[in-house]
């Protein structure tokens, strides 16, 4: 996609097309922040344009199934969210990606879900992952590919080819997003036992 | 270096995929259930969310990336989004006065890759080959380049009308069948995109079949 929107053209426009859809993404991220539609649409637009202004500085791989790729634009989606949070808030917390660490990000993005205003008090066990999980994919964005590979029931090596690893290394791979979700969804426990 | 992971782990992983391993701890698969949930829901949610390509906000979002000079000005017609446009896009038949397009490689793959992650995915035993291009008396056949990509509209159509409404069925020769609860508002939708629908026992049987090369 990186490479389609670089070139120009025709492939240029089927990318802005891709791109728009995937933005879907972005936008329920967007949403389950809190934030209005009017403003989603807002931000939408600014992510896409900075993706296109930075498409030619991207140095990973291309195509849309390039997990770097995907990342590498979910930080941008993020960053602009972050952008917008910091002018509207005065006590706002950064979630910066270049200045944080990955457990201090995480732990912030679940200290913003708490916040969310979403949250009910009387929530379900499966409100509760599921808002977990939103969260999960904004931060590990490949990291929650991976496990759509697996809820698929995906062979362990074709998930490791489409990951670049061995079958081996993909299921460690996938052990890892075990843990690295279980911050997200921790706070679901109780509701889980019960 | 790699090594093995927990029985744990891997129960939650096999749990996650929709098996149920055998002693699995009751705590670990109620959770990998509800993650299991949640994937799909969010799966669904954003594919309902991601039908509308052609709408003012990508139009809005073109103006302003040409505006930047980010992205090059539209020839006469490319602009056009309506389905009769995006089925020419993916055919590879150009705008108008521009002819055939040679290798459109790019961009179909890049939607093509796109269609297939918005896409619920349920995999199913193999019907014969043969009765799918016969086509039964009942079914509605759509010889397509990308039967990714028209079956994705429609069932994002469809979706838009009941979220249960339709079953995606996909063959290993990349034909998919949709099975679509009927309705007039279905059949309406149908008609505005140029299907004509067959209710068979308040079903409509629609496969979308590759062109053959």
């Amino acid at each position: 996609m990186i490479t389609a929107i670089k070139s120009g053209g025709r492939q240029q426009e089927l990318a802005l097309q891709a791109l728009y859809r995937k933005a879907a993404e972005f936008r329920r991220h967007f949403q389950y922040k809190g934030l209005s539609i009017q403003v989603t649409d807002d931000l939408i637009q600014e992510t896409i344009v900075k993706i296109f202004r930075s498409a030619s500085s991207y140095s990973g791989g291309s195509g849309f199934g390039d997990s770097s790729a995907n990342a590498w634009m979910w930080t941008i989606a993020k960053n602009v969210m972050n952008d917008h949070l910091r002018g509207k808030k005065t006590d706002e917390v950064s979630i910066d990606d270049e200045e944080l660490g990955e457990a201090s990000r995480s732990a912030l993005e679940v200290e913003l879900a708490n916040k969310n205003p979403h949250k009910a008090a009387g929530q379900t066990a499966q409100d509760c992952v599921t808002k977990g999980l939103e969260e999960f994919a904004a931060a590990h964005p490949d990291r929650h590919r991976a496990l759509e590979m697996q809820l698929d029931g995906e062979d362990i090596a074709s998930i490791g080819r489409r990951i670049g690893r061995t079958a081996a290394a993909a299921k460690e791979f996938l052990s890892q997003c075990k843990k690295k979700l279980a911050p997200f969804i921790e706070h679901c426990t109780a509701l889980l036992q019960q | 270096m790699t090594k093995e992971i927990s029985k744990d782990d891997q129960d939650w992983l096999d749990a996650l995929s929709g098996k149920s391993p055998a002693g699995i701890d009751p705590f670990n698969s109620a959770q990998a259930l509800a993650v299991r949930k949640a994937l799909v829901a969010r799966r669904n949610a954003i594919e309902r969310d991601a039908i509308s390509v052609g709408g003012s906000g990508l139009d809005e979002i073109r103006a302003r990336l040409q505006r930047e000079g980010l992205m090059e000005p539209a020839e006469p017609g490319q602009l056009k989004t309506g389905w009769w446009h995006r089925v020419k896009e993916v055919l590879g038949v150009g705008s108008v006065g521009r002819g055939m397009n040679v290798a459109p490689i790019w961009g179909v793959a890049a939607t093509l890759v796109l269609a297939a992650l918005v896409t619920f995915q349920i995999y199913d035993p193999q019907p014969d080959e043969a009765s799918i291009y016969r086509g039964g008396p009942n079914t509605t056949t759509l010889i397509v380049e990308n039967p990714e990509l028209r079956a994705n509209e429609i069932v994002a159509g469809i979706e838009k009308l009941s979220s249960d409404g339709v079953e995606i069925v996909r063959l290993k020769d990349g034909s998919i069948q949709l099975k679509i609860k009927d309705s007039q508002r279905v059949q309406d939708y149908l008609l505005a995109q140029r299907i004509e629908a067959i209710p068979v026992e308040g079903m409509i049987r629609i496969d979308v079949v590759p062109k053959r090369k």
